[in-house]
């Protein structure tokens, strides 16, 4: 490889050809190792590259399905759902304000568990730990059928044990906002786990030092928190951030299961919208709504990238 | 041992392990030639037998008539193997995956009237013209009518499903209620009276609306001549005429009435309250039956407890005082490797008394006329207090409408028991949220763009 290199820039204005030959001596030469570390390229072309380029293709495609042939129809499938769809603009405003309320909520939380955890004197972290990552091995189908056991209107425990204290049945799942509400929990419920997991680890790397630091300056445990704390934690609070605003608006499983969408489409997700429309024989719209969805994405994680370079200083402080 | 062997390179030792991963794959792949001995598919003429033999592979949910057809076919045919895969939510999923393919779809599926429609239109489905037109005129006409697209039968008519009105004499007894003949307004009178008195609902009106709770609209359309779509699919008929208006008003005089059950359909606690007496009356399909007995096993459940009646009569509506629900339709997909052992299948299931007999010993009611007309009263049941309940089945066939299209806009709309389109509507209507004719013209609108682009897709 190296004496490619070498080459190359001993031969800066080599022939384009001269360069793809060398290339493909160098991987000749490497053959083995190459062949050892296709199998994930092949699975990866296969499997990543190839539906999505065929996605691509339908979405701009009308198709009747099964061994039917493509027709083109350009961007008339995304144009028709931007403008004339009936249910993709309660889709939409349903994702993002699932996404503005249980994403912020859901790390606060986590980090305010996983912070409690981290403490020094508390005793039984491990069985701590345990108990809050169980939710995440439970299958996700069961929870939500068990969900829509407990949140029942009238036959669910939740309103019976409310009922016990004089508080007057909740319409969890049939009025919009406490529907909403109880999607908001099951999701915590079942993702808190993994995201207390990660906060711990992250916060156990934290060097204690810089707390010691800080106390000797005078720092509160407030301060310590906010200077120390949340900045050293920044690149896992982006990952977490981003991975889940692509878990929320991809949301499907749970959603269908508690709500079926409802009530009256209130927790209806764009996801729900794409399965629709799939299930519809509405392939190629459904194939633009899902690119809509990873363009939706791409545009919020970039500002929230963004965002959250901004509120830190290089130095790591929070920006005043 | 070790010692004595000799050092391999890496390079070597990585090119031998290549090739022989390269073998062990090899010998994975399946034979080119098929060796002699392997048993003739049924499609191929046996060479010295005409019995049958073969699989068939059927896609359905749990506790499924069919799969009880599977098992009297297999004892009939020894060299037939029945299975049963089941898969409920996901069957589309996979049935698509499966077209796409060119393999994998089951040979024998259960669909509604609406996906016969569709699949059917898409020419994925199994052409059996010839198996139905042979049956043509033994097969209830409303139901030969939902397998047939553009000229050509696409699945064996099923399951017929003329609803009645399930109740529990004993519980209506308790509130000074009898069993009656209903109009319309008496009923919701009498359910008002047994949720007061006996602590029962009537009918099951969910605060979801969806799943059995559809019925209190379904049920008035129908009987008022509604229809969502023409024949064709084409033209959505759901606003014109009053049908839906007065449909929607009739569900909303159930609604306001408050004595329906409120609980999700299926659900855990749907099926402890009519164990435990909540529901002493429901709008039923035949179907349910076959749940019902799997669940009320004991006469303190209300085994052997429940009667059926004529559906209440919505004035005006008096000529077809049913509707069907669900209802399936027995097809295969082209690509199944066994088309005759299918034909010779669906022809055992729906058109032989001995298949009819075994569908309908499970709950649902086959269409064969001679079976209908011979032996609907034996049928083996546990959960009515006698045999009457066929003379009311019998009556309902009567009521039966063949306009009624279940077409791919049916399913569009969500009357069936949900769907976004009836999620949008339907309970702001019954909350008085949406104006009632306004809603209807609103949600045929929406229908006439969705159905426009299913078409357009269908092309």
């Amino acid at each position: 490889m190296a004496q490619a290199i070498g080459k190359r820039s001993v031969l800066p204005h080599a022939s384009h050809s001269a360069r793809w030959r060398a290339l493909l001596r160098e991987m000749w030469k490497h053959r083995v190792d190459y062949l050892f570390i296709s199998p994930f390229f092949i699975v990866f072309l296969v499997f990543g590259i190839y539906p999505m380029l065929w996605g691509l293709r339908l979405s701009l495609s009308r198709w009747a399905g099964g061994q039917r042939t493509m027709e083109w129809v350009g961007l008339n499938n995304y144009i028709g759902l931007l403008t004339s769809d009936p249910l993709l603009g309660k889709a939409f405003l349903n994702t993002m304000m699932l996404l503005g309320w249980i994403l912020p909520s859901g790390l606060a939380f986590a980090l305010i568990v996983a912070v409690m955890l981290n403490a020094r004197r508390l005793r039984g972290r491990g069985l701590f730990r345990t108990l809050y990552f169980l939710p995440f091995v439970t299958s996700g189908v069961i929870v939500a059928i068990v969900f829509s056991q407990f949140l029942d209107k009238n036959y669910g425990w939740v309103n019976l044990l409310l009922g016990k204290v004089g508080i007057p049945p909740v319409p969890w799942l049939v009025e919009a906002i406490p529907a909403q509400i109880s999607v908001t929990l099951l999701l915590h419920w079942m993702g808190s786990g993994t995201n207390i997991l990660i906060f711990l680890g992250a916060l156990q790397a934290i060097d204690r030092e810089l707390y010691e630091a800080a106390e000797i300056d005078g720092a509160n445990a407030a301060q310590s928190f906010f200077r120390i704390t949340v900045p050293m934690l920044r690149p896992v609070l982006l990952f977490m951030v981003i991975t889940a605003t692509i878990g929320l608006i991809n949301l499907y499983a749970q959603v269908k299961l508690l709500t079926n969408g409802g009530p009256q489409n209130n927790t209806y997700t764009m996801f729900m919208r794409m399965m629709d429309l799939i299930a519809g024989n509405r392939f190629g719209e459904g194939a633009a709504l899902g690119f809509i969805m990873g363009a939706i994405i791409l545009v919020i994680t970039f500002v929230q990238l963004r965002l959250l370079r901004s509120w830190w200083t290089v130095e790591g402080n929070l920006r005043s | 041992m070790l010692k004595n062997t000799r050092p391999i390179s890496r390079r070597r030792f990585l090119q031998a392990a290549a090739l022989g991963a390269t073998g062990a794959l090899a010998a994975c792949a399946a034979p080119v030639a098929q060796p002699p001995a392997q048993p003739m598919q049924p499609n191929e003429a046996p060479a010295a037998s005409s019995e049958l033999t073969g699989e068939l592979i059927f896609w359905g949910h749990a506790d499924h008539p069919i799969y009880d057809a599977g098992q009297a076919f297999m004892k009939k045919h020894p060299g037939v193997s029945f299975t049963q895969v089941e898969i409920t939510d996901e069957r589309t999923t996979k049935v698509e995956a499966a077209l796409a393919a060119g393999e994998g779809a089951p040979d024998l599926n259960w669909l509604e009237a609406n996906e016969v429609q569709l699949y059917g239109r898409r020419g994925v489905l199994l052409d059996v013209t010839d198996v139905v037109k042979q049956y043509e005129k033994e097969l209830v006409p409303a139901k030969t009518a939902e397998a047939l697209v553009n000229g050509r039968y696409y699945g064996m008519p099923g399951d017929i499903t003329p609803n009645t009105l399930w109740l529990r004499p004993d519980i209506l007894e308790k509130a000074g209620v009898s069993v009656q003949d209903f109009k319309y307004e008496d009923f919701l009178t009498a359910a008002r009276t047994v949720k007061e008195k006996a602590n029962s609902s009537l009918y099951v009106f969910g605060a979801d609306g969806g799943g059995q709770s559809s019925l209190m609209f379904q049920c008035p359309f129908y009987a008022l001549g509604g229809n969502v779509s023409d024949a064709s699919g084409e033209e959505i008929l759901f606003d014109q005429g009053d049908a839906a208006v007065r449909a929607v008003t009739y569900a909303k005089m159930a609604w306001d009435a408050g004595a329906g059950l409120d609980v999700g359909w299926f659900s855990p606690p749907y099926w402890a309250a009519i164990k435990e007496g909540q529901l002493g009356g429901t709008y039923s399909p035949p179907w349910m039956r076959g749940f019902f007995e799997t669940e009320v096993k004991t006469p303190e459940t209300g085994q052997g407890k429940w009667k059926s009646v004529i559906l209440p009569a919505y004035e005006g509506g008096e000529k077809h005082r049913t509707n069907v629900w669900g209802g399936a339709t027995l097809c295969s997909y082209t690509q199944t490797k066994v088309p005759d052992l299918v034909r010779k299948f669906m022809e055992f299931t729906f058109a032989t008394m001995e298949g009819a007999q075994v569908t309908a010993d499970w709950g649902i009611v086959p269409p064969y006329l001679p079976w209908l007309t011979t032996k609907l009263r034996d049928v083996k049941q546990t959960l009515f207090s006698d045999q009457t309940w066929t003379d009311t089945l019998n009556e309902a066939l009567s009521l039966m409408r063949e306009d009624y299209y279940r077409t791919p806009a049916y399913g569009l709309s969500g009357i069936a028991g949900g769907g976004p389109l009836y999620d949008k509507y339907f309970i702001p209507m019954m909350k008085g949220e949406l104006d009632i004719e306004a809603g209807v013209k609103q949600w045929a609108d929406d229908l006439r763009a969705e159905n426009k682009k299913l078409l357009e897709s269908l092309k």
